[in-house]
């Protein structure tokens, strides 16, 4: 449903700055010219399993925004305590309170920032899933090879497949070929995630 | 005459054996080493008769003046201060930045052929010019130091000067580079990173309609094609992707990015608006909630938080506080907290919004 009144005004506002004043590593953008559906993009951390990987989120804009937090999911897949396999996110400031600690102090851009936060600093007293939590806090090294892993099959901007392909329109002799193709993937990379449907989630549910 | 004895002497706060007997006097090895050199004067008192217990004290005196000095930290020999001092002064004390009060760390400025300032600090070892300073610098690429062998020795030869000549010929593989660098920092709207540091070859600039393009050049070849990510709404970017996949034999390593980016893409990149926002926002009048100045229903912001003093409409505050289960109502004032300090703020009931 489009938006309208304070939540359509505060959107209006809140994209512009996204936009003209990013946060480090984390960008935003309408899928269309609707600004109850964005599509966002996180960068891994440097000096955590996610970095170097490239991670798309969505995120929906209920219509008494900012008075309610905006729905927020990973599309692409991710190996985390706090985020389960349906791209959800255990983050306090995502709920209403009492449960949670949204306030309209929170934007866009702030919830961003807080979920690359988290990726760095993984929340092991409130895990969503049960096995990743227990891994992260009894055998780190595992955690981290696999989270590592899991970012380069899900999340490496290179390692995308799909459109658009460019090999017609340059000869094979151009100098520019191996650049291309490395800058070729990256065009695609952000249209290419895996379709992943949220009901193949667990069932758990984050406790707090 | 003497008596013989033997015990503990305390040196620096540690006991050491002693012993006094008519055919010497003995000691720990420790005791022995931190007397050496006074063994004579030792040896003379006790031949005149000199009290046992001046003979110890005497012995404790010099122990304590060599294990006190040597268990405080080793400073520097006074030829490395000499050595820094006369080093700056060979290099002129404009191009120095910086310097630690202990002289150990020194920060200097070099510029490139295009004038260009670039810092490089030394940390120089107490041991220098024995020893190899360590470099910090930010340029793209390592920078390795190769240092001058002295001619009789073949040991390098560590100096200043030496670091700032190669750091000044490592710039120049730059310029390109820097050049290419400075055009989009310059003539688009470069919105990330902020303050781009030397070392940095990635710009995120912006595109129309709310998109952006993430720019990273090769420091090795800086002009061919870099590799690009672009950020945004799909509907805008298809075609500047398909642009880029049938243009890209236009391209020629000859010019520069910026140019042959333009033209691939077929767009003007925009440069940056002469107020952008986010700048001096320190003074804020819009509301806190809907970052707006007008509500819908025309009016401005007319409450403001007694604590941060962020402002509010009425409006806004009075939906927040009535979503929460906390906030308390007194005859028509809602009592809660402020989304932003949480500090207790209170402002008057409105009636219901019937429309929009």
């Amino acid at each position: 449903m489009p938006l309208s009144g304070v939540a359509l005004m505060r959107m209006k506002k809140e994209l512009e700055m996204v936009y003209q004043d990013p946060s480090p590593g984390v960008s935003a953008w309408m899928q269309e010219d609707d600004a109850s559906e964005l599509d966002a993009t996180i960068e891994g951390p440097e000096g955590t399993p996610y970095a170097r990987g490239l991670f798309k989120l969505r995120l929906s804009i209920p219509p008494r925004y900012p008075f309610e937090p905006p729905k927020i999911s990973f599309m692409t897949p991710i190996y985390h305590p706090n985020i389960d396999s349906a791209g959800r996110i255990c983050l306090d400031i995502l709920n209403l309170p009492p449960k949670g600690a949204w306030t309209p102090s929170l934007n866009i851009s702030t919830l961003l920032t807080s979920i690359r936060l988290l990726m760095s600093e993984p929340n092991a007293e409130d895990g969503l899933m049960a096995d990743i939590t227990h891994e992260y806090v009894h055998d780190p090294a595992a955690f981290e090879s696999k989270a590592r892993e899991h970012t380069q099959r899900h999340a490496a901007p290179s390692k995308s497949t799909g459109e658009p392909s460019c090999d017609s329109n340059v000869s094979r002799s151009s100098p520019l070929r191996d650049s291309l193709i490395t800058t070729t993937s990256k065009v695609s990379e952000l249209s290419s995630l895996d379709g992943r449907s949220p009901k193949d989630d667990g069932k758990r549910q984050c406790v707090r | 005459m003497l008596v013989g004895g033997s015990g503990y002497l305390r040196v620096a706060e540690e006991e050491m054996a002693v012993q006094l007997l008519p055919s010497g006097l003995y000691a720990s090895p420790r005791l022995c080493e931190a007397v050496r050199g006074h063994e004579p004067r030792l040896q003379h008192q006790l031949q005149h008769g000199a009290p046992a217990a001046a003979v110890l004290a005497d012995l404790r005196d010099i122990a304590e003046r060599r294990i006190g000095t040597s268990a405080r930290e080793a400073l520097p020999p006074a030829e490395f201060y000499e050595r820094v001092i006369a080093e700056l002064d060979g290099l002129g004390w404009s191009v120095l930045l910086s310097l630690s009060p202990a002289l150990d760390e020194v920060e200097l400025l070099q510029r490139d052929d295009a004038g260009r300032e670039h810092a490089i600090t030394m940390i120089l070892p107490s041991e220098y010019p024995r020893l190899e300073p360590r470099t910090r610098t930010a340029l793209p690429a390592p920078f390795e130091i190769s240092w001058p062998r002295a001619a009789t020795t073949g040991r390098p030869e560590y100096s200043l000067a030496a670091v700032m000549s190669q750091f000044k010929r490592e710039l120049q593989k730059h310029q390109l580079l820097w050049d290419i660098l400075d055009d989009f920092d310059a003539n688009t709207w470069v919105l990330e990173p902020l303050h781009p540091t030397r070392d940095c070859v990635m710009r995120r600039i912006a595109l129309s309609g709310n998109c952006s393009l993430q720019i990273s050049l090769h420091v090795g070849a800086p002009t061919s094609l870099p590799e690009l990510l672009f950020l945004g709404a799909d509907r805008i970017l298809r075609p500047l992707r398909e642009a880029l996949n049938s243009n890209l034999g236009v391209w020629s390593v000859q010019r520069g990015v910026r140019e042959n980016l333009q033209d691939v893409l077929q767009t003007q990149f925009p440069s940056r608006p002469q107020t952008a926002l986010g700048e001096g926002d320190a003074y804020t009048t819009e509301c806190a909630i809907c970052y707006n100045y007008r509500s819908l229903d025309d009016t401005v912001p007319e409450c403001a938080c007694d604590a941060c003093g962020k402002p509010y409409h009425g409006t806004c505050l009075n939906e927040w506080l009535r979503s929460l289960p906390t906030t308390q109502q007194s005859f028509n004032r809602l009592f809660g907290e402020c989304p932003y300090c949480s500090r207790p703020i209170a402002v008057e009931m409105f009636a219901d919004r019937i429309l929009g």
